[in-house]
């Protein structure tokens, strides 16, 4: 089994593991001849289904993979390699190998950086500047304010680091089980607006729902799940002092939207009861080539589109957790177009497309997030 | 009783709160004593591995400092004043509060003055501190403190074979790749690059794997150290916390740390000085003991020395610089030209041993480590002679400055010593740690040599034993499983070529067994006895015989620096 690649999109690889690790801390990597899988799969939240072209994060050409099944499934850390990659931030060269050290499997993360030094005759004037700044400046070497004395003693430092990351390594057998969730087709389906509005505005919602009346959130509670019962000297205990309740009692929030561009992001408790609309959205149109036109017709998100604007029946609603939709919005950071698929009083289902050179249709990040009935 | 005052200047009181802070990442109270060069603070970690000192000089550092003895003026003169206490180090600390804020100018300190209240005629004896702030206000806080005696590790820098010196900077930039839970640090250098690896020796099983901390490891050149004259393949590791630690303050600082050491399971000790402030810490490192652990075979003897030379050289070392030492008193090549002996007027002596034997075979988990595959045949390697010698260079040892209360008591007790050369102070030592009487003569002569005042804080004969003594109270196994050894290393210019001939060539040897880690914590040594004599490569008695002369010879000229204090 070997697993050998050099990482050349090194960006894209860190965030979207932050945006991954914020989910789960761990995490089923499934590398394949042509696509990496990530995928989580909590005891509780949202599932996500990733799949990126190898080249999308990794050079074509230098991608190793052998293995008995052509495959090789790894259950990976993700605080760890989200840390490991950070380390990577101005790297040069970044290799991903897969290793061993004492019978335990590792993930090798091998950087090399580079950095130029300039050394003055005194050590009070050694500095370093940062790669890109050592560029601009050794490309113009004479002209600069410096003393070309100096400039000749301006030396490249390299510097490698390597993280060694322990995982775990998959038996196809133990991951053939799972599956991706299915679900029936979307009854609204719509392009969501930029994630960082959303995200903070859910955040919002969030805490004023949180912060206007624990004492109705945990009588809320009680009446949710006989489970909390016990909890609930601890809640009062905890939300006096913060304001935030345990995320067993998390606020909910309610997300709906239609066929007509708009998309609605509500919170409802006893005491408030705030919501924000988006208008002129788009609802893209499902492609032709897949699914012919009378299939399209009976389709339930064009049933729904031919419910008008302003009918409420025409609004595919969820509830979902306000903190869970907090990290799972963490996508943002990669700057991704979000396609939102809901299915009412279900699940909602977010298709996130990476921006990018690579074919955008390969990458592909699914997060299917459940509906909660209260 | 002695009279202790001084006042700081706003600048050196940053400096003095820098030191603070940093000293309490390693202990919870803070030694300081007052000498008249220079004022000493100093901390010593709980598990007694990390050891670390300030030293401020009392003319550069100090608007004013006085140090006196009221009474007994003439004996003090002669003596040297001296006053040592321990203090809380979070009371202390608690005194800087707000005042590196600069949020009110108005009444911004600009002076503070430490003053010791001791004497008979107290009601109370206190550390009394006064901040002297702008627009006539005056704080000022009574601390408490414990007068005791005071332990310093001991570290010879003359033997230190490996040395290098880094911009503290370029360190951060390291230990900024590390994970925050990693706890321990390798370092070892390969041609052109040192490397740094930070790792946990932790033991987990099935799906706690994944909760295995990572390993990083930091490859940088060695042209990035302003100086690097370290043996390739050397591993030393130590704790990454504490390195971190000396790192912050450095930084604090802008100025180089050099560090200095010989080999795993030896201390290693990072300095600097700037601004009048001397700065020393002593960590112990770890080698790495391997999956079996050493102490506990019947031999651990050669251990050390098995890795650190290979096998069929040390005897030739051996005889050689026994040679050197005992006929021709020559100092013996060395890998690297001679320090200047900076501060260190003598080194540790070989005669640990003894002390070691008494360890139970203690580890501690924790150092577990890395760097040493299972199958390191050569530690069941036959010992040999220098590994005794090898063994006593740059022993981390303590000097309690033993002089405080009682130092008359010191006298006799040196002088008593003094005369038993040989066998006989072997055996009554020996006795004291409870083992058989299994010593070396060459170990025990040279032990003798250095009939030191206690003035000065060398680890001299008497302050040895005073110090042993003090120890026996002390449970042995934690110094033991710790790595640090007690005794005090006996310096005398003869073992110091002995010495410093030793470890030279070993290190050098690049045997990829010797460099790796070694070993537990502390080489836990059973007596040399134990070992039949035809083994030594050179006989132990005449080289005993010599070395006692010439070393009995060279105590009274022996320098009473502070040589072991690490700060002097």
């Amino acid at each position: 089994m070997r697993f050998r690649t050099e990482v050349v999109n090194t960006a894209t690889f860190t965030k979207l593991i932050a945006s991954l690790s914020s989910l789960s801390k761990l995490c089923w990597m499934r590398l394949e001849s042509n696509t990496i899988r990530f995928t989580i799969i909590p005891d509780q939240g949202t599932q996500v289904w990733a799949q990126l072209p190898v080249e999308s994060i990794f050079e074509e050409t230098d991608y190793t993979l052998e293995s008995n099944t052509g495959v090789i499934n790894l259950e990976v850390p993700l605080p760890s390699l989200h840390r490991a990659l950070r380390s990577a931030a101005a790297a040069k060269w970044v290799q991903l190998r897969l290793t061993q050290k004492a019978k335990v499997p590792l993930l090798a993360l091998t950087i090399r950086a580079k950095s130029r030094v300039k050394q003055g005759n005194s050590l009070g004037t050694t500095s370093t500047v940062n790669d890109a700044q050592g560029e601009a400046f050794g490309a113009a070497p004479g002209d600069g304010e410096e003393g070309a004395g100096l400039l000749n003693t301006a030396r490249e430092r390299e510097t490698f680091i390597t993280q060694e990351i322990p995982v775990k390594v998959l038996h196809e057998s133990a991951v053939e089980g799972l599956h991706e969730p299915r679900c029936r087709d979307p009854d609204v389906h719509i392009v969501l607006p930029d994630l960082f509005q959303l995200k903070s505005i859910s955040e919002r919602f969030t805490k004023l729902a949180a912060d206007s009346s624990p004492k109705a959130a945990a009588a809320a509670a009680t009446m949710t799940s006989s489970n909390n019962l016990m909890d609930q000297p601890l809640d009062a205990v905890s939300s006096s002092g913060s304001g935030t309740r345990p995320s067993g009692v998390s606020p909910k929030l309610e997300l709906s939207a239609n066929m007509h561009g708009s998309l609605r992001l509500s919170i409802a408790t006893d005491a408030l009861k705030i919501s924000s609309v988006w208008s002129d959205l788009v609802n893209p149109a499902l492609d032709p080539s897949q699914l012919s036109q009378t299939q399209i017709e009976q389709l339930p998100s064009e049933r729904m589109r031919a419910l008008g604007g302003d009918d409420e029946a025409g609004w595919a609603k969820v509830r979902i957790d306000g903190r869970d939709w907090a990290r799972v919005l963490s996508v943002g950071r990669m700057n991704p177009k979000v396609v939102a698929c809901f299915i009412h009083e279900t699940a909602l289902v977010l298709y996130v497309y990476l921006p990018g050179s690579f074919n955008e249709d390969e990458s592909c990040l699914t997060y299917y997030i459940n509906s909660y009935l209260t | 009783m002695t009279s202790l005052s001084f006042s700081l200047l706003p600048g050196s009181l940053l400096r003095l709160h820098e030191a603070l802070v940093c000293l309490a990442k390693f202990s919870d109270t803070v030694s300081i004593e007052a000498e008249p060069e220079f004022l000493r603070l100093s901390a010593l970690n709980s598990s007694k591995t990390a050891y670390s000192a300030f030293a401020f000089d009392s003319y550069a550092f100090f608007e004013n400092y006085d140090l006196s003895a009221d009474r007994n003026a003439g004996r003090s003169r002669s003596r040297g004043e001296k006053f040592s206490c321990q203090v809380y180090l979070k009371a202390l600390l608690s005194v800087f509060k707000g005042r590196t804020g600069g949020r009110d100018k108005d009444t911004a300190v600009e002076r503070c003055e430490f003053e010791v209240h001791e004497g008979l005629d107290e009601t109370e004896c206190r550390l009394v501190i006064k901040m002297i702030c702008g627009l006539g206000v005056i704080r000022s806080y009574k601390l408490t403190y414990e007068s005791t005696a005071i332990q310093h590790a001991i570290f010879d820098r003359s033997t230190a074979i490996n040395e290098w010196s880094i911009e503290p900077k370029f360190l951060k930039e390291i230990t900024d790749h590390f994970s925050p839970s990693a706890e321990q640090l390798d370092i070892y250098s390969e041609n052109t690059k040192v490397i740094f690896t930070s790792f946990t020796a932790k033991i987990t099983h099935g799906k706690e794997v994944l909760k295995q901390p990572v390993h990083t490891s930091v490859a940088i050149d060695k042209a990035d150290f302003e100086q690097f004259m370290a043996n390739d393949g050397v591993h030393v590791a130590i704790s990454l916390k504490d390195f971190r630690a000396v790192i912050a303050h450095a930084e604090t600082a802008r100025i180089m740390i050099t560090a200095l050491y010989t080999r795993p399971c030896r201390p290693l000790q990072l300095a600097y000085d700037f601004e009048g402030i001397r700065t020393e810490f002593t960590l112990m490192t770890t080698g790495d003991p391997g999956p079996e652990d050493v102490p506990t075979s019947s031999r651990p003897v050669p251990q050390l020395s098995a890795r650190q030379t290979p096998a069929p050289a040390p005897t030739s070392q051996a005889s050689n610089s026994a040679n050197s030492a005992s006929s021709r008193q020559m100092p013996p090549p060395r890998v690297r030209p001679i320090r200047p002996l900076t501060g260190t007027a003598s080194r540790p002596e070989p005669v640990e041993p003894s002390t070691q034997a008494t360890a139970p075979p203690t580890s501690s988990l924790k150092f577990d480590s890395l760097f040493v595959p299972a199958d390191d045949d050569r530690q069941w390697d036959v010992a040999e002679d220098d590994e005794a010698e090898a063994e006593a260079e740059d022993m981390l040892g303590w000097d309690a400055s033993a002089d405080l209360d009682n130092p008359d008591s010191l006298g006799p007790r040196l002088r008593d010593s003094e005369p038993s050369f040989g066998n006989q102070m072997d055996i009554s030592h020996q006795d004291a740690m409870g083992i058989p009487p299994t010593q070396r003569m060459s170990q025990v002569c040279q032990r003798h040599v250095a009939g030191s005042s206690p003035l000065t804080h060398c680890s001299f004969m008497g302050l040895d034993f005073l110090t042993e003594d003090r120890f026996d109270q002390l449970p042995h196994l934690d110094l033991r499983a710790k790595g640090m050894r007690h005794t005090n290393p006996i310096k005398t210019q003869d073992p110091k070529t002995q010495l410093v001939a030793q470890p030279a060539p070993t290190p050098t040897a690049s045997n990829p067994v010797s460099g790796r880690g070694t070993g537990p914590h502390t080489p836990l040594i059973l007596p040399c006895a134990s070992i039949p004599g035809p083994q030594f490569p050179c006989s132990p008695q005449p080289k005993a015989t010599t070395l006692r002369s010439s070393n009995r010879a060279r105590t009274c000229s022996l320098p009473t620096a502070t040589c072991f204090t690490p700060c002097k």
